[in-house]
C-alpha cells in the first residue's frame, strides 16, 4: 500500500505478518522456558502473547475486508452529496462553505464601500453644510465587524478542509496498518490500539459529527442575495464624484435611497450577515471541537480495548 | 531509512529466532534428560524435586519446538480466521 511515497506493508509476507511470526516464536519460547524454570508468570505471558498474535494475524488477514467495510460504511451515509465517503464529503463541503463565504465577503465589502461613500455626501447651503447620512457610520462599522468575522470563519473552513483531506489520504492507508503492526509487539500494543482507534475514529466519527451540523450554505446564499439586492439596485447606485457639488443631484440621490428603503434593506443584509456568521461559527469551529471531543472518547475506548491484555497484565518483561 | 531496509531487518529477526528456537528446545530436552538422570543419584527427599524440574525442562523444550516449528502455520491459519 503506497501513499505519498510512504509504504506500509499489510498482508501475507509483509512486515505485519513477519512481526506476528516473531511474536508467535517469542511466545513459544516464553511458554517453554516458563515451564522449564517453573515460572508461572513467564508461562502466562507466553500464553497471552500467543493469543494476541493469533488475534493480530486474524486482523492482518482480514485487513482488506476491514478497510472495505469502513469505506463502505463511510459511503453509505444518506446525506452525502459530493460523491465519495465521509472525509471526502467534509473536504468538499468545507471548500463549498469557504467559497460561499468569499462571495459573501465580496458583496459585503461592496456594500461597505457604498456606505462609506454615502456617509461622505454633503449638502452645501452657503454658510453651513449638512452631512445628512453621517448616521450610517454605526451600520458600516457593524458591517465591517461582520466581514472580519467572516474572514476568521473562512480561515477555519479552509483549515477543516485541509484536515479532512489529510484524513482521507492517511487514516486507512498509513495509520491503520501502522496501528496493526505496533499492536503486534507487546511493548507497543497500546500505541497500536490508539492508532487503530484514531484511524477509524477520524475516518468515520469525526467527519460524521461535523456533517450532521446544519450546513450554513442556505443562510449564506440568502444573505448574498440580500447584499446583491442593495449592490445591484439602481436607486442605491453611487453617483459620479463630479456631481457631488450639485445639491440638486445629491437631493435626487437621497430621494432615490428613501424610495427604495435603503436603511431597511441594509438592516436586513446586516442581520443576514450575523445569521451567516452564527451558522458558520457552529459549522467550522463548534462542530469540529465537539466532533474532536467525541472522537477522543472513542479513541480512548478503542485504545483500552485493543491495547489491553487478555490473560495477564504482566507489562513488559 | 527505507521500507525495504525495515522489511529485510524484520525478516532477519524472524530467521534468527527460527534458528534460536530449536536450539533452546534441544538444550532444554537434553538438560531435562541429564537432570532426570542425576535425580536418581540424589537422596530420596530431594529426588522428586529434581525429577519434576527435569520433566518441566523436557515438556518446555517440546513446547518450544512445537510452537517455533509451527509458527508459520499458526500465523497462516490465524490470518484466515476472519476471512
Amino acid at each position: 500500500m503506497v501513499v505519498s511515497g510512504m509504504e506500509v506493508g499489510i498482508g501475507q509476507g509483509s512486515i505485519a505478518a513477519e512481526v506476528i511470526t516473531i511474536m508467535i516464536i517469542l511466545s513459544g519460547i516464553a511458554i517453554g522456558v516458563g515451564k522449564a524454570i517453573g515460572s508461572k508468570r513467564l508461562e502466562l505471558f507466553g500464553v497471552e502473547e500467543l493469543a494476541q498474535a493469533v488475534l493480530n494475524a486474524a486482523i492482518v488477514g482480514a485487513f482488506a475486508i476491514i478497510v472495505a467495510t469502513i469505506t463502505q460504511i463511510s459511503h453509505d451515509v444518506d446525506f452525502l452529496t459530493c460523491g465519495g465517503g465521509l472525509p471526502e464529503e467534509l473536504t468538499c463541503q468545507m471548500a463549498n462553505v469557504e467559497n460561499a463565504t468569499f462571495v459573501l465577503m465580496t458583496e459585503g465589502e461592496k456594500t461597505s464601500l457604498a456606505l462609506g461613500y454615502y456617509e461622505s455626501i454633503m449638502l452645501y447651503f452657503g454658510s453651513f453644510d449638512i452631512q445628512i447620512l453621517k448616521g450610517l457610520q454605526p451600520m458600516r462599522e457593524a458591517l465591517g465587524d461582520g466581514i472580519k468575522m467572516l474572514n476568521i470563519n473562512s480561515t477555519f473552513a479552509a483549515m477543516n478542509s485541509q484536515i479532512a483531506n489529510f484524513i482521507t489520504q492517511t487514516m486507512l492507508n498509513v495509520f491503520l496498518p501502522l496501528g496493526i503492526i505496533f499492536r503486534s509487539f507487546f511493548a507497543t500494543r497500546k500505541i497500536g490500539g490508539f492508532l487503530i482507534g484514531a484511524s477509524i475514529g477520524f475516518y468515520l466519527l469525526f467527519p460524521y459529527f461535523i456533517l450532521i451540523v446544519p450546513s450554513p450554505l442556505p443562510i449564506i446564499d440568502s444573505t448574498v442575495a440580500s447584499f446583491k439586492a442593495i449592490n445591484e439596485n439602481a436607486n442605491y447606485a453611487t453617483m459620479p464624484i463630479a456631481e457631488l457639488n450639485d445639491n440638486n443631484r445629491v437631493a435626487e440621490k437621497l430621494y432615490g435611497l428613501s424610495t427604495g428603503d435603503f436603511i431597511g434593506d441594509l438592516i436586513l443584509a446586516i442581520k443576514g450577515l450575523a445569521d451567516a456568521n452564527g451558522a458558520l461559527l457552529l459549522y467550522v469551529i463548534v462542530g469540529p471541537v465537539i466532533a474532536l471531543a467525541a472522537n477522543i472518547v472513542f479513541m480512548l475506548a478503542i485504545t483500552e480495548m485493543l491495547g489491553s491484555h487478555f490473560v495477564l497484565n504482566v507489562g513488559v518483561i | 531509512m527505507s521500507m525495504a531496509y525495515i522489511e529485510t531487518l524484520v525478516a532477519g529477526w524472524v530467521e534468527v529466532l527460527k534458528n534460536i528456537g530449536p536450539m533452546i528446545s534441544i538444550i532444554l530436552i537434553i538438560l531435562g534428560g541429564v537432570v532426570y538422570g542425576l535425580s536418581n543419584l540424589q537422596p530420596s527427599e530431594v529426588r522428586g524435586k529434581w525429577q519434576a524440574a527435569a520433566v518441566g525442562m523436557v515438556v518446555g523444550g517440546i513446547i518450544i519446538g512445537a510452537i517455533v516449528g509451527a509458527a508459520d502455520t499458526i500465523q497462516d491459519i490465524s490470518s484466515k480466521l476472519l476471512q
